[in-house]
C-alpha cells in the first residue's frame, strides 16, 4: 500500500514536471491578458512623461535611470538623447531584459513619437517592472522642448502617433548635439507636472526567515 | 491577481493585523513541528534528528511549487515578487555567526520566539541575545559599511535567470533535490540510531 510520504513525494514530483512542461506566460502572453488595462493607463496618459522631467531626472544623480531607446539604429546614431542605451521590442519581449534591469531604476522607453514607446511600455509593464515610464512626443516632443524646433519637418498625417522620423541632422553625432543634453539650467523658469514618484523608489521590502 | 496590494484593499491596519496573524500562523506551525524545543534542532547539527531539514525544505518546494504554478496559471505576477539583492561576502560571514549562534542557542530567531510564546527560558534568553545583536549590529555597522554593501553584490539573483532556464524546470529540480536529500536523510538518521543503540544525544 502506497505511504503518506510516497504519495507526497509522487504528486511532488508529478507537479514539478507538470510546471516544467507548461512553463510560465511569455511576456508576449503576459501582455495579451494585461492589454486592455494597459492601454486604458495609456490613455489616462498615466506613464507618459513630459521631457522637462526627464531632463530632471537625467541630471539628479540619486536615480539610477535606464533610457531605452526603441528607434532604428540609424535613427539612434543620428541623434539620441544623452545616456540612451538602443533597444529593440524583441529585446523588452524576453523575459531576461526585463529581469535584468534594477528594480530600484526608472526606465523610461522612448521612440520617435509615442507608437513604439508604447508598445515597449506595454511589454514591461505587463512584466511588472516598476516605475516604467515613456517619453511623452517622444524624440520630438524633446526637440520641440528644447530648442531643436528648427531640425523637425512638418508632422505626417498617415503616420500614427507621430512616430515616423521627422528630424534631420547635419551628422550623425548620437549624444553630441547640443539638444542631447540642454543642461540642467534648460528647466529654468519651467513649470510641468511630475510623474515619478522617487520616494517609493528607495522603498524596498525586505524578507526573512526562520 | 497576486501579488495583492494589501495596503489598497484592507487599510494599513488591516494590513498589519494580517502580518500578525500569519506570524502566529507560521509560528504555530513551527511549534508544531517540534520547533520550540532547542533540542531538536540542535540535534539536526549532530545528524541526529534531520526534521529541521525535512520541514523547511519540505516548505521551500511546496511555496516553490505554488509560486511557479500560480505564475504558470496567470494567478502571480511572478516579477513583481521581491528578491532580496544578493551580497556574497556579508550573507558569508553573517550565515557563520548565524549558524555558530544557532549550534550553540539551539534556536535561530523566529524559532527562539516560538520557544519564547511557550514559556521556556531558554528562549527568553535567545530572544534577549538576539536584540542584543540587533543593537550592536545597528550600532556598528557604519563601521564596514563598505564590505555590507558591496561585498560579492551582484543584484537580484535567481536560479532560473542565473541558468538561463523556466522557473518549472528549476521548480522540479529543487523537488528532486528534496527527496534525495530526504532518503539520504533518514539514512543517515537510522544510522546513528543504530550506532548510538537508542541512547539519546
Amino acid at each position: 500500500m502506497l505511504s503518506w510520504k510516497r504519495a507526497g513525494a509522487a504528486a511532488a514530483v508529478l507537479a514539478g514536471g507538470l510546471l516544467w512542461l507548461v512553463g510560465s506566460p511569455s511576456p508576449a502572453e503576459r501582455l495579451a491578458a494585461q492589454d486592455a488595462a494597459l492601454e486604458a493607463r495609456l490613455q489616462a496618459g498615466e506613464p507618459q512623461l513630459r521631457p522637462e522631467e526627464l531632463l530632471e531626472l537625467a541630471h539628479n544623480t540619486s536615480v539610477r535611470l535606464r533610457l531605452l531607446d526603441l528607434r532604428e539604429e540609424n535613427e539612434f546614431n543620428l541623434f539620441h538623447i544623452l545616456d540612451a542605451r538602443r533597444a529593440t521590442l524583441a529585446e523588452l519581449a524576453d523575459r531576461r531584459f526585463a529581469a535584468g534591469l534594477p528594480r530600484d531604476a526608472v526606465v523610461v522607453v522612448v521612440s520617435n513619437g509615442e507608437g513604439r514607446a508604447r508598445e515597449g511600455w506595454k511589454l514591461l509593464a505587463a512584466q511588472r517592472v516598476p516605475r516604467v515610464y515613456l517619453l511623452a512626443g517622444g524624440v520630438h516632443g524633446w526637440l520641440t522642448a528644447f530648442g531643436g524646433q528648427g531640425r523637425l519637418g512638418p508632422p505626417r498625417a498617415d503616420c500614427p502617433l507621430d512616430d515616423c522620423r521627422r528630424y534631420t541632422f547635419e551628422a550623425a553625432l548620437g549624444d553630441r548635439h547640443p539638444e542631447s543634453d540642454p543642461g540642467a539650467g534648460a528647466l529654468a523658469g519651467r513649470e510641468f507636472v511630475r510623474k515619478v514618484k522617487l520616494e517609493a523608489a528607495t522603498r524596498r521590502k525586505a524578507g526573512s526567515c526562520g | 491577481m497576486f501579488p495583492l496590494e494589501l495596503d489598497a484593499s484592507l487599510g494599513h491596519a488591516g494590513t498589519n493585523a494580517l502580518y500578525v496573524a500569519t506570524g502566529i500562523l507560521f509560528g504555530f506551525a513551527l511549534e508544531q513541528a517540534g520547533f520550540g524545543n532547542a533540542k531538536n534542532l540542535a540535534a539536526q547539527f549532530y545528524l541526529r534528528d534531520m526534521r529541521v531539514l525535512k520541514v523547511m525544505f519540505t516548505a521551500i518546494a511546496t511555496a516553490m511549487l505554488l509560486l511557479v504554478g500560480a505564475d504558470a496559471a496567470g494567478l502571480l505576477h511572478a516579477e513583481a515578487l521581491y528578491v532580496n539583492p544578493a551580497h556574497l561576502g556579508p550573507g558569508i560571514v553573517g550565515g557563520l555567526i548565524f549558524g555558530a549562534g544557532f549550534v550553540v542557542g539551539g534556536y535561530c530567531p523566529g524559532t527562539a520566539l516560538v520557544s519564547l510564546a511557550t514559556l521556556k527560558l531558554d528562549g527568553l534568553f535567545f530572544v534577549l541575545g538576539l536584540f542584543l545583536g540587533v543593537t550592536v549590529f545597528g550600532e556598528t555597522v557604519a563601521w564596514f559599511q563598505a564590505f555590507f554593501d558591496a561585498s560579492g553584490a551582484y543584484g537580484e539573483l535567481t536560479l532560473h535567470g542565473l541558468l538561463g532556464v523556466s522557473p518549472g524546470l528549476v521548480a522540479f529540480g529543487v523537488v528532486l533535490m528534496a527527496l534525495g536529500m530526504f532518503w539520504a536523510a533518514e539514512r543517515v538518521e537510522a544510522y546513528f540510531a543504530a550506532r548510538d543503540g537508542g541512547r539519546p544525544c
